[in-house]
């Protein structure tokens, strides 16, 4: 239970608010980079930006509303030196200086009295990545599932509730056992189909530690030992907005884009490199889709594991009450989590950076720790991911099936294989 | 309000004045009330106000526990409401 304050200070993500300016230090993903668009409006972190494609390849985003009279500049021209409000035809570059004012006289001087706010932009992994915190800039984390080889599926979208639920649920372990795992059985008993069963193991202990990107979370599940990957290597979440999570030859980002208070655009991105295949169907772009969370009858789509999530997630409210909550024992990862982001505000309130999946230095690849035998339950799992998640959506789903079937016949795992490689004589 | 089920004769105090900002459909509901009682509002350690950290209420059994950050101290610890010290009990 938290006090009225504390959940508003928790909450709230617009501009002078204490999490908003935390939010403000780090990198967003805001478009996909394949879409046909000179430029967009964006939304993040309850304001509005216009995002464009500049002619040499790069990208920029500043406020959507001119200095000028407010006009919308996403109505606006691109141009070789940046862009160009529709309604009068100010041109501000990149940086947001106002480069040129062609109504107004010649000698006039008024220009250098004019700067938009303008973030940064820049390409990683198929999408495109803001900042609009203040300067001096982080450097962007490039974590393995964007920038590592493989197979790339992203579903997306976008969902009417306060991006902190969503996260407090990836610190949340036993909701897969009972969401996952009972709840799932449970419908498929009225409807008639097999819920996977790797997801109903009873959890005996969760752990949780802080470490330098977020909150490394661990479980120990019925049957398993301490050396098991769930145990001894576990997953991450990725403050202050993502979960890393995979395992059986998938790399996943679940990432949570504040939009604003009460909307989140919910993504999941996946990189697909199962052990046993050296190449992977060609891409040009990463497959991205919208996956369905509503049925035409209004009601949440619950027969698939992210859809389940997303009932839990919007069902809360859209912005759940945290005054009138009842957390447990069970819930220590959320109350973990809303530490951090208290002590992580602090910091920014005083003037310094935050010390948590904030970096300056330069880099190539930053791993993160992730267990690759998940559930010990192998290509199993992989196939209950794809056919049971948010990827049944994909349009990409046959070609994800052929990667992990060819990739366990390569290793000698598919059924059928196994016994005859057992069989007497053989 | 109901009496706590260990203390027969004791006599739950009204709702101070200061909870009538209590809104929303669970505005009745006891654990607010208690949640705002108990609430630490300066840290164990040094002292200061709790206003810039962070205290949380969670059960465990029946304990009411408050995990509890200190923004000018950094003291990190759980704080719980102690209404009767209990020694060993004999199982049942």
């Amino acid at each position: 239970m938290l006090s009225k304050e504390q959940n508003e200070t928790l909450t709230r993500v617009g501009p002078g608010t204490p999490m908003g300016e935390l939010l403000r230090r780090y990198w967003y993903p805001v478009s996909f980079t394949k879409d046909e668009w000179p430029i967009k409006k964006v939304r993040l972190l309850g304001e509005d930006f216009a995002l464009w494609k500049t002619p040499q390849g790069g990208y920029g985003i500043m406020q959507e509303r001119c200095p000028h009279r407010h006009a919308s500049l996403v109505y606006g021209v691109v141009e070789e030196e940046g862009l160009r409000c529709g309604y009068h035809g100010w041109l501000f570059d990149c940086s947001g200086t106002c480069l040129d004012q062609p109504a107004e006289p010649d000698k006039s001087a008024f220009k250098d009295r004019i700067e938009a706010f303008a973030g940064k932009a820049e390409e990683m992994g198929g999408m495109v990545w803001a900042y609009i915190g203040p300067d001096p800039a982080p450097v962007l984390p490039r974590f393995d599932v964007f920038v590592d080889p493989g197979f790339k599926d992203v579903g997306h979208s976008m969902l009417p509730c306060n991006w902190l639920q969503i996260m407090e649920n990836s610190v949340d372990p036993h909701h897969v056992e009972w969401l996952h795992g009972r709840y799932f059985q449970f419908l498929g008993e009225q409807k008639g189909f097999l819920a996977p069963p790797s997801f109903q193991k009873k959890h005996v202990k969760v752990g949780f530690d802080p470490m330098e990107w977020g909150i490394l979370k661990r479980r120990l599940l019925e049957g398993q030992s301490e050396e098991s990957d769930d145990w001894a290597v576990g997953h991450p979440l990725v403050f202050p907005y993502s979960m890393r999570v995979g395992g059986a030859g998938i790399d996943q980002m679940q990432i949570r884009v504040p939009i604003d208070d009460t909307h989140t655009w919910a993504l999941f991105y996946s990189n697909h490199h199962p052990e046993g295949l050296d190449s992977y169907p060609e891409q040009i772009h990463p497959e991205s889709y919208e996956y369905e969370w509503l049925d035409e009858k209004g009601d949440f789509i619950v027969d698939y594991i992210e859809g389940q999530d997303v009932m839990a997630w919007v069902s809360q409210g859209d912005i759940t009450d945290r005054t009138a909550e009842h957390i447990g024992k069970s819930d220590i990862g959320v109350i973990t989590l809303r530490r951090m982001f208290r002590e992580q505000m602090a910091l920014v309130e005083e003037g310094k950076d935050p010390t948590v999946a904030f970096t300056r230095e330069p880099h190539d690849r930053i791993e993160l720790p992730c267990e690759k035998d998940k559930f010990g339950a192998g290509v199993d799992f992989a196939l209950s991911w794809l056919e049971m998640g948010s990827t049944r959506y994909s349009p990409s789903l046959d070609i994800l099936k052929k990667i992990h079937i060819d990739a366990a016949s390569a290793r000698g795992e598919m059924p059928g294989q196994q016994e005859a490689a057992e069989a007497p004589g053989q | 309000m109901t009496a706590p089920r260990d203390y027969p004769n004791h006599v739950e105090p009204p709702v101070p004045n200061r909870d009538r900002r209590l809104t929303g459909v669970h505005w009745w509901d006891p654990d607010r009330v208690r949640h705002l009682d108990d609430l630490p509002r300066h840290c164990p350690s040094c002292g200061a106000s709790l206003g810039d950290g962070i205290s949380v209420e969670y059960w465990e059994a029946d304990q009411r526990i408050y995990h509890t950050w200190c923004h000018d101290c950094g003291w990190t610890g759980d704080i719980s409401r102690v209404r009767r010290m209990i020694g060993h009990e004999a199982d049942d």
